[in-house]
């Protein structure tokens, strides 16, 4: 049986490398595919997947047992994240470098590429490409991390209430795009951005 | 998908509100509300996948840099070994064979700094017999008070020679 992560961390406090060496292997996919959505390279995201790490592990003596590992994680990796973008003065660059990437190659109906696993990365780059960085950050939180909403705030430093708002238009977001079509209905384009719907 | 015109569906992601159970109520008499759940919540679960295996170069690159960062922190000895008991005791010899050679009592004319420094014990009088007639009391208190100052004029010397502080300022 696996060790959890709070039990886990409790070795790491005691000096036990061991026992930071089974976190990396359990998170670092998770933390890299996060960064690498957030920066747009895969390099880049590896960089500042290790430099996560290494801030969590200097960083372990602060980190309260009370509250669950992962969030706490995804908070360092999210500001490191940033700053790497802030210091290459590449944050609005990006959005543009992803809004300049031919779209992806959706079927008529982008419904229909749900139910494919192997177009998961895709659509997702779709969504940080046509959502705005915070509402997909959100939106990555909640359904690839399963955070709860207390948990988000924490990670994006926003209110309770600022998240349930980025929630709540970003899923209607995907509602609109992803939202199986009625059949005489037309297919729409999945290159138009999708504007934030009225209530 | 319909234009969603209610606010309740904003609760569905915290459970705690205390907005939820209204909600519940409200999903269950409004179709419009129910069927934008259904279908984000579809949304969701199919966005949702595992995360891939971790990659093995990039842990190993992480832990290398991990172990760099890391204090090197020394195995603490378990017990208190016989071997390091007698190197102790063997300092402590040598360290008290040193002390008897520079402190030795009876060499008083290498004084170290802090002897020559400390100020000169006053020799004692001989005691002054007690008066027997008014008089004579007199005498001996005034004999008295010009050993004391006599005494006070020693330790004055020896304090402006020693201390800086009393050093006249020219």
């Amino acid at each position: 049986m696996e060790d959890s992560d709070e039990e886990l961390v409790a070795l790491c406090k005691k000096g036990t490398l061991h026992a930071f060496e089974s976190l990396v292997k359990r998170y670092q996919p998770r933390i890299l595919g996060f960064l690498e959505k957030q920066i747009c390279s895969r390099v880049d995201a590896e960089d500042v997947t290790q430099r996560t790490f290494i801030q969590a592990y200097q960083s372990l003596d602060r980190f309260d047992s009370k509250y669950r590992f992962s969030p706490w994680l995804f908070t360092i990796a999210r500001r490191q994240g940033i700053d790497f973008l802030r210091q290459a003065g590449s944050r609005q660059r990006t959005q543009e470098q992803l809004r300049s990437e031919p779209p992806p190659a959706f079927a008529a109906d982008p419904s229909m590429m749900l139910g494919e696993k192997e177009n998961l990365n895709q659509i997702w780059r779709w969504i940080w490409k046509n959502l705005d960085a915070r509402s997909s950050e959100v939106l990555w939180l909640r359904i690839q991390e399963e955070l709860n909403l207390a948990e988000i705030a924490g990670v994006m430093k926003l209110s309770r209430s600022h998240v349930k708002v980025l929630l709540f238009r970003a899923r209607k977001s995907l509602g609109k795009n992803f939202a199986r079509q009625p059949e005489s209905s037309s297919p729409r384009s999945t290159t138009q951005p999708a504007s934030s719907p009225s209530l | 998908m319909k234009k969603l015109r209610c606010h309740f569906v904003q609760h569905r992601f915290d459970p705690n509100s205390s907005k939820a159970g209204l909600l519940s109520k409200h999903v269950n008499s409004c179709q419009e509300c129910r069927s934008f759940l259904e279908e984000t919540d579809s949304i969701e679960q199919q966005l949702h996948s595992d995360p891939p295996p971790h990659d093995a170069t990039i842990c190993r690159d992480i832990m290398r840099q991990i172990r760099n960062v890391a204090p090197t922190a020394a195995p603490k000895p378990s017990k208190f070994q016989p071997r390091v008991l007698g190197a102790g005791l063997a300092t402590a010899i040598a360290a008290a064979i040193i002390a008897m050679i520079f402190i030795n009592p009876n060499d008083n004319g290498n004084k170290g700094p802090i002897a020559e420094a400390s100020p000169p014990v006053p020799k004692e009088e001989p005691s002054l017999a007690p008066a027997e007639s008014p008089m004579q009391s007199l005498a001996v208190l005034m004999k008295q008070q010009e050993l004391l100052r006599r005494d006070a004029r020693k330790l004055g010397a020896h304090l402006r020679e020693r201390v800086i502080l009393f050093q006249p300022v020219n």
